[in-house]
C-alpha cells in the first residue's frame, strides 16, 4: 500500500512539473524612466517569449498575403526603422501601389490609434488593414487562419505560445501584437544625453539643434516619443491625384480635413521619404517646408499660422540634432530580425 | 468507491435537469410571415423580386426581466447569428428555472467598449467576417442579396451596418414585451418585409461604412424583431 502511495505521489509530481515547464516564460515590458504611461493593456495579452517568437514568425512570413509574396516586413524593414525606405507610397501585391507612405513602427505601446488617419483603434486589429487591402496583401484573416491551421509548423508554435494548437484570428493577432510591442527605441545618442550616459555627449551644434527643436518643433513632436499622438494639418498642399483628406476620411468631420497623424521622429535619419505621401526625400526639404512653404487652409495647425523662422545655419543644427535620434541597437537588434532558422527549415521540408 | 460513483451520477442528473429548465431563444427569419429558406426568391410589397444571400447580426447583452422584478443577465452575452448556419440562431441561455418573463432586452450590435478592446475571441473573433479593417469596429448587421431594382453590379444590394462613434452610432437596444405567458422556448421573428418595404432599393442599396444612411437603416433593422407568441 505504502509503495502504491509513493508511486502515486511520484506521478503527481511529474504532472505538476510538466505544468510548470509548459507555462510560457513571461517577459517584462520596460518603460524607460521619465516616459509616459503605456496605452496598451498588457493584462489582456501577457507577453511571453513563445508569444513574441510566434509573432515574429508571422511578421516575417509572406503567408499573410494572398499569393505568399508580401509579409509585414516587406514594407516595414528593421534596418530603416521598420518602414519602407525609398518608397513614397506603399508597394504591395503584384507591384500595386497604395496611396500612403508606410509608417515607421516603434514604441507602439504608447499609441492610442494607428494609421495616418487614426482609423484603427487598437494595436491588435492593426494588421487587418494591410492584410485586407487590395493593393497590399489582398488576403482575409479567415483564410490566413485556414492556411496556418493546415500545416504542422505553425500549430506547434501556437501550442507553445497559447497552450493550444488550434489557430484562431484572435490568437494570430495577439501574437503579432506581442512581437511589434518589442519594437522599442530608447537607446539613441539623444536618450544617452538625457540620461547622462557614456556615448551621449552632444556637440555644441547638436545642443543648439535641440534648443531650436524645443523652441519650434516640440509642441507637436513632443519628447520623449517625439510625437503628441495627435492629428494635424501641417500645411502641405493637397496632392490633386491622391486627393487624400486624411483624418476626415475616417471621422467625416470637416474640422479634421487634411489632418494626418504626427509621426515620431525617432530614427528619422533612415525612414525617408517623409510625410504621409512621402513627398520629401531629404530632411532639409522638410525644414524648408516649415520655414516657408506652408499652405493656408481652415484646418492649418495653430502652431503653423506663421512659418517657423529658421536661418540656414539653424536648419543645419536642427538636422544635426535629428541625427542623434538614430538608435543603432534597435535597428540591428538580432531579436527583432528575420527568423532565419525557422524559414530555412521550412524550405527544406 | 460505489458511493463516489453514485454522487457523480446524482450531480450529472441534477445538471441535466437544470439544463432542461434553461431558456432557449430562437430567431426565425420571415418574409411576409413565411419562413425564408436559403436563396429563396422573395417578392416585396412594392413588387420587386429579391433574394437574401447573407444575413448575419450580433445579438448581445441579453437580459430577461421577470414578472417578480428580478432580472436575469446572460454572462459573456455576445452571439453572432448567421442564418446560413441554424446552430447559431438557437441560443441556449444558462438561466436555470426562471419564473414568468415580463420582457426581454438585447442589443442589436456590439457596444463601444467592446469595439475598442482589440482582438477578441469566440463569436467576436475578427475572422468571423464581421469586423472592419480600415476603420476599426464591428459590423452589427450584415444583409446582402440581389434585387431587380438595384442597378448595381449583378443587381447586388449590400448593407453592412455598424459604427460605434457619435454621430454615427449604429448600436440599437431592442425591448420586446410578452403579451401572453412566456414559454421556455422563446421564438423571435425577424420580419424582412418590415425592412424592405421601408426602403427604395433603387436608391439605397450599398451602405458599408458608418454614416448617416447606416444610422437610418439601423433604426429600421431594430424594428423588425418581434416575439412570436
Amino acid at each position: 500500500m505504502k509503495k502504491k502511495i509513493i508511486i502515486l505521489f511520484f506521478y503527481l509530481g511529474i504532472i505538476a512539473l510538466s505544468f510548470v515547464s509548459l507555462k510560457p516564460k513571461s517577459i517584462n515590458f520596460i518603460i524607460p524612466k521619465g516616459w509616459p504611461k503605456v496605452v496598451y493593456d498588457f493584462s489582456k495579452n501577457t507577453l511571453t517569449e513563445d508569444g513574441v517568437e510566434l509573432g515574429r514568425h508571422l511578421f516575417y512570413d509572406p503567408i499573410l498575403s494572398r499569393d505568399s509574396t508580401i509579409s509585414c516586413a516587406s514594407c516595414h524593414l528593421q534596418a530603416v526603422g521598420f518602414t519602407h525606405v525609398d518608397h513614397d507610397l506603399s508597394h504591395g501585391i503584384e507591384d500595386k501601389i497604395g496611396t500612403r507612405n508606410s509608417l515607421a513602427l516603434m514604441n507602439l505601446a504608447w499609441s492610442k490609434n494607428f494609421m495616418w488617419d487614426g482609423g484603427v483603434n487598437h494595436l491588435d486589429v492593426q494588421p487587418l488593414a494591410p492584410i485586407t487591402s487590395k493593393v497590399e496583401m489582398d488576403e482575409s484573416i479567415e483564410n490566413i487562419v485556414r492556411k496556418l491551421n493546415s500545416g504542422s509548423k505553425y500549430k506547434s508554435l501556437f501550442k507553445r505560445a497559447f497552450s493550444d494548437s488550434n489557430v484562431t484570428g484572435q490568437k494570430t493577432l495577439l501574437a503579432i501584437s506581442q512581437f511589434v510591442l518589442q519594437l522599442n527605441s530608447y537607446n539613441s545618442k539623444y536618450d544617452k544625453y538625457i540620461r547622462k550616459e557614456a556615448g551621449g555627449e552632444f556637440t555644441e551644434q547638436e545642443k543648439n539643434g535641440l534648443r531650436l527643436f524645443r523652441k519650434s518643433c516640440s509642441s507637436c513632436h513632443t519628447e520623449p516619443l517625439f510625437t503628441n499622438n495627435d492629428f494635424m494639418n501641417n500645411g502641405l498642399p493637397l496632392d490633386t491625384i491622391l486627393k487624400d483628406f486624411g483624418r476626415y476620411n475616417t471621422t467625416k468631420n470637416s474640422k479634421d480635413s487634411l489632418k494626418f497623424k504626427v509621426p515620431t521622429l525617432r530614427n528619422i535619419e533612415f525612414s525617408y521619404p517623409y510625410m504621409h505621401d512621402g513627398r520629401f526625400k531629404k530632411l532639409f526639404q522638410v525644414l524648408n517646408h516649415y520655414s516657408s512653404d506652408l499652405t493656408k487652409s481652415k484646418t492649418l495647425a495653430k502652431e503653423l499660422q506663421v512659418p517657423i523662422a529658421l536661418t540656414s545655419n539653424e536648419k543645419v543644427d536642427i538636422v544635426a540634432f535629428l541625427l542623434t535620434l538614430t538608435d543603432k541597437s534597435f535597428l540591428s537588434n538580432p531579436k527583432l530580425s528575420y527568423p532565419k532558422t525557422f524559414f530555412s527549415k521550412a524550405t527544406k521540408e | 468507491m460505489t458511493r463516489i460513483l453514485f454522487l457523480a451520477l446524482f450531480f450529472s442528473i441534477c445538471q441535466f435537469l437544470e439544463a432542461q429548465t434553461n431558456i432557449q431563444l430562437s430567431f426565425n427569419l420571415l418574409h411576409n410571415k413565411k419562413p425564408v429558406k436559403n436563396e429563396s426568391l422573395l417578392v416585396s410589397k412594392t413588387g420587386d423580386t429579391l433574394s437574401v444571400e447573407i444575413l448575419k447580426c450580433y445579438i448581445s447583452l441579453i437580459e430577461l426581466k421577470l414578472k417578480t422584478g428580478k432580472i436575469f443577465k446572460e454572462k459573456n452575452s455576445f452571439h453572432l447569428l448567421d442564418f446560413e448556419n441554424t446552430s447559431t440562431v438557437n441560443l441556449h441561455l444558462n438561466s436555470g428555472p426562471l419564473g414568468e418573463i415580463d420582457y426581454i432586452t438585447f442589443n442589436l450590435g456590439i457596444d463601444s467598449t467592446t469595439n475598442v478592446s482589440g482582438a477578441l475571441g469566440g463569436d467576436l473573433d475578427p475572422s468571423k467576417g464581421m469586423y472592419w479593417a480600415w476603420q476599426s469596429g464591428y459590423i452589427n448587421f450584415k444583409l446582402q442579396g440581389t434585387s431587380s431594382k438595384c442597378l448595381t453590379r449583378k443587381n447586388q444590394y449590400q448593407f453592412h451596418l455598424g459604427g460605434y462613434l457619435s454621430p454615427y452610432c449604429a448600436l440599437r437596444k431592442i425591448k420586446l414585451v410578452f403579451q401572453k405567458e412566456s414559454k421556455q422556448n422563446i421564438n423571435i421573428a425577424i420580419e424582412l418585409d418590415d425592412f424592405f418595404n421601408k426602403i427604395d432599393l433603387s436608391k439605397t442599396n450599398t451602405v458599408m461604412i458608418p454614416c448617416k444612411e447606416a444610422v437610418m437603416l439601423s433604426d429600421l433593422a431594430c424594428k423588425i424583431f418581434s416575439i412570436q407568441e
